[in-house]
């Protein structure tokens, strides 16, 4: 082995084995989370563990050592929505796709159009406004990372959207399953909501499944359907600024989008289309939602500590005020949706 | 987060990782896995 391919080696085992205590404190929190939810009746464990998370992470100072660890939890959404795959039968995931991909399409025109519009009432930036509508309007801080370089925004204005969006993600995944509760919605109605209105894809799928597993289920299909609009959007947006004059030619456009599209998404598929091919035995099936469930734990203990109260203080009034307003337009508008259509 | 630092896309370790979990699950490696 060459030198620099014992340095790469290295460095791969190192970046491996540092996140081991990080992971572990996820699955600490995640597995007492459990046991809480246990003697609670009508509760899901994942309000508890963004709860607990939240609570250690806003309270005191977390040693550096769990750090990359708690920042897997990306990595655990990931994994535990292509395992959720197997659970779903790809005629059901088409159904609901079908049905959430008009959804999305009415959500995103929504959204856009709210935010723009607000944005240019409470004189926030253009950018910065882009960055908001997108973030609310596809998924959260992944449209906002992938539209940042793309409109070419600085990093301040970047970093205001991301915690405007987190703050109100943060509010709706203990907000919706209570109003849910109230109102006795429908899974079905849940589902979408969750998946329709929450910008965050965490925060989405973890107010689904606090709600139920069906519900979860559906809104982490409707989410799907959002995030893979978003090199799409994100390329409208860069074409236009770009005719502005504000940023850059956009040269490959299939690339682009090729570059911001989900590709776990694609993993999502594969494992769906194995199961319905008859891969997996009804016990391997139950295995398999027994393991994403316990990846999903992970992934939301890591949403709790991810949620720092410190950063989302810096936000300022206006962009509070257009995240706020967009937020609640968007969640009537598609609440009012879903009672029509279902 | 870091994996991408080094060039790799979390996008598909979690393709990899869950294909191979599938795979563990088929052969009956990984079974009678409980909640």
């Amino acid at each position: 082995m060459s030198t620099a391919e014992t340095k790469k080696s290295k460095s791969l085992l190192g970046t491996i084995l540092e996140k081991v205590p990080g992971i572990i404190l996820l699955f600490v929190v995640g597995y007492i989370s459990k046991i809480i939810a246990s003697y609670v009746p009508h509760m899901e464990y994942v309000l508890f563990a963004i709860l607990i998370g939240l609570i250690i992470g806003n309270t005191m100072k977390i040693p550096e050592l769990f750090i990359p660890g708690i920042d897997t939890y990306e990595l655990w959404l990931k994994l535990g929505i292509v395992v959720l795959g197997a659970r779903l039968v790809l005629q059901n995931v088409l159904k609901i796709g079908k049905v959430g991909i008009i959804l999305v399409l009415l959500e995103i025109s929504v959204s856009l159009i709210v935010v723009e519009f607000l944005a240019k009432k409470f004189n926030v930036s253009n950018k910065l406004g882009s960055l908001l509508a997108m973030g609310t309007g596809i998924c959260g801080v992944s449209a906002i990372i992938g539209a940042t370089p793309a409109i070419d925004v600085d990093e301040e204005e970047s970093g205001l959207a991301i915690a405007t969006v987190l703050i109100f993600s943060a509010v709706t995944v203990f907000l919706y399953p209570i109003i849910g509760e109230i109102v006795e919605m429908s899974n079905q109605i849940f589902g979408f909501w969750a998946g329709l209105a929450v910008d965050n894809t965490a925060e989405s799928l973890a107010t689904g499944f606090a709600f139920s597993e069906k519900a979860g289920q559906i809104a982490t299909i409707t989410k799907l359907s959002r995030n893979a609009l978003m090199g799409v959007i994100i390329l409208a947006y860069a074409l236009f600024y770009a005719n502005k004059g504000a940023t850059q030619k956009v040269e490959h456009k299939g690339k682009f989008v090729w570059q911001k599209f989900p590709k776990f998404l694609i993993g999502f598929l594969i494992l769906s289309l194995l199961s319905t091919l008859g891969f997996f035995s009804a016990e391997q099936i139950t295995d398999m939602k027994h393991l994403y469930k316990w990846i999903f734990m992970l992934s939301f203990a890591g949403v709790g500590f991810r949620t720092d109260f410190e950063k989302m203080k810096e936000i300022g009034l206006k962009s509070f005020f257009v995240g706020f307003g967009g937020e609640v337009v968007v969640s009537i508008a598609t609440l009012i949706t879903l009672y029509f259509i279902f | 987060m870091k994996f991408e630092q080094i060039g790799v896309s979390t996008d598909w370790i979690a393709v990899i990782l869950a294909l191979g979990l599938g795979l563990l699950v088929k052969l009956g490696i990984l079974t009678n896995i409980p909640w």
